[in-house]
């Protein structure tokens, strides 16, 4: 199996802007340390994690939009510096904002961008914008959030990328927005070997497409396997207040009381060791990443 | 098309069509205006100096507005190819804007030999205006660059008054304008080198 994404000991760190110890204006320093992990050819990787934990730093750092302090990374087998021009020309990019000019129209964008990539297709253009509901002519500024966000989308499947990049496309979408937007990128897997990395805070989007799952908490990679496993790894249990003694409750992550009983996470190995009496199921995405990261940050 | 023609294009695509539209005017004004020009004057050499220097900073005060870096990082460019086109595009506008009045002298005015101190004064200034002033646009944007030069032109003169250098200083200037044209020229080159080296080291090394 080809890794189309490869990080290896990726690491950027964003300087505290106050060096001075105990000043109350003191911004939190960020690092992304050591991050490594790879994307296989025909997957979708979804990228979780709250906000603030790095996600973005992860894309930017692909885009080289941001310098590395260490590590390096590779896209289609080459690296990510040496082979900017040509990786960039394969690469569809959606963030969570656009970025083209407010005044220009759909038909703007098109003239401004399409120059740049060998493989444009003016087709696949024009027939996202007709299936987007999306009026050529009508300026950027006058569209909805929605709607920029198709208009994104629609550039990025419209020069045959083999790999998507898409950083919390669906946030600030409607449910049936977000809906859609799945349902194009079901669409763009079906057409060969392509790969997507969805950075997103909605886990939910996540469980119906990807096929791997990234977690990262803090700036560090918590876990990085196929989606199966990682939602395997781990139940939800639940029961009846007083049937746990301390030793079990400090197996589960993220417990928590309430007026008629208890609940937390548990990892699947750890299972046998609660009472019969207590009620398991497979974890979603969303409780156990919501579970884990509070974990990391000294909530229980 | 090549890449930084392309990225130059799109500079020009990203400008307002009211500044698409005042260009060829503003060329047009500075063609009648140093055709017909008898003697030199540095005064209009600044002005059209420091307009041509404006037209030329109108990309990269979209480019902020609207997050247009982002679009440049995801485009199949290099960091090395942008700072080449933002520089190539000030040599191409400064062409476009002083090589009219140039080609015309001949039909216009063929003895008034101060069109070439006026154009190579207009040169010198927008040379210098943008050399200072691209290597901030790279590292601190468009927006801060304003505060950042009128704060530091104020502290400047202030300087230059409480230790009398200012005669010095107006003796400098005056010393650069009566220099030969070709002195002019390269010192304007100079400068557009080594602030084109500066906001290389700048965006290569800037988190966008």
């Amino acid at each position: 199996m080809n890794n189309i994404l490869s990080l290896r000991g990726v690491t950027k760190r964003f300087p505290t802007f106050f060096p001075l110890k105990d000043l109350s204006l003191r911004f939190p320093d960020f690092t992304l340390e050591d991050v490594s992990f790879d994307l296989p050819e025909g997957f979708v990787m979804g990228l979780v994690g709250k906000n603030g934990a790095g996600k973005t730093t992860i894309i930017k750092s692909i885009l080289n939009m941001l310098r590395l302090n260490d590590g390096s990374i590779s896209v289609f087998g080459r690296d990510h510096l040496e082979a900017e021009r040509e990786i960039k020309a394969r690469i569809g990019v959606v963030m969570d904002y656009t970025f083209f000019v407010e005044d220009w129209t759909p038909d703007a964008v098109e003239r401004a961008v399409a120059p740049f990539y060998p493989a444009w297709e003016k087709e696949t253009y024009r027939k996202l914008l007709v299936k987007f509901s999306i009026n050529p002519k009508k300026k950027i500024k006058e569209l909805s959030r929605g709607m920029k966000m198709k208009l994104t989308t629609a550039v990025a499947l419209s020069h045959g990328a083999d790999l998507l990049i898409l950083d919390e496309p669906t946030s600030g979408l409607d449910p049936v927005a977000r809906d859609e937007l799945l349902e194009i990128l079901r669409d763009y897997m079906s057409g060969g070997n392509r790969s997507i990395l969805f950075s997103t805070h909605i886990t939910s989007d996540l469980e119906k497409i990807a096929d791997y799952i990234t977690f990262i908490d803090n700036g560090k990679i918590m876990a990085s396997q196929p989606a199966d496993d990682f939602l395997g790894k781990y139940f939800i249990v639940r029961g009846g207040l007083g049937i746990l003694d301390e030793e079990q409750k400090k197996l589960l992550i993220g417990y928590r009381e309430h007026s008629v009983g208890f609940d937390g996470l548990i990892e699947r190995a750890l299972l046998p060791r609660l009472p019969p009496s207590v009620v398991a199921e497979p974890g979603n995405l969303d409780e156990t990443i919501i579970r884990l990261a509070g974990r990391r940050n000294g909530d229980e | 098309m090549n890449r930084i023609a392309l990225f130059i294009l799109l500079g020009f695509r990203s400008m307002p069509v009211m500044a698409k539209i005042l260009m060829p005017f503003f060329s047009i004004a500075m063609m009648l205006m140093f055709s017909f020009e008898a003697s030199p004057k540095a005064s209009m050499a600044w002005f059209a100096g420091l307009m041509s220097a404006l037209f030329i900073a109108q990309p990269f005060a979209i480019a902020e507005k609207n997050r247009l870096e982002t679009l440049h990082a995801m485009l199949s460019l290099t960091r090395n190819d942008v700072v080449k086109a933002k520089y190539l595009c000030f040599i191409c506008v400064l062409a476009v804007i002083m090589l009219p009045p140039l080609l015309l002298k001949p039909v216009f005015s063929p003895n008034n030999e101060a069109v070439y101190f006026l154009i190579t004064d207009t040169f010198l200034v927008a040379s210098f205006v943008t050399a200072l002033l691209y290597p901030l646009f790279f590292k601190i944007g468009y927006g801060k660059t304003g505060a950042v030069i009128s704060l530091v032109g104020i502290i400047f003169f202030v300087i230059l008054i409480a230790s009398r250098s200012l005669p010095g200083f107006i003796a400098f200037f005056a010393l650069l304008i009566s220099a030969t044209l070709p002195v002019k020229i390269a010192l304007g080159l100079i400068l557009v080198c080594l602030s084109y080296m500066l906001s290389l080291k700048i965006y290569r090394n800037k988190d966008l």
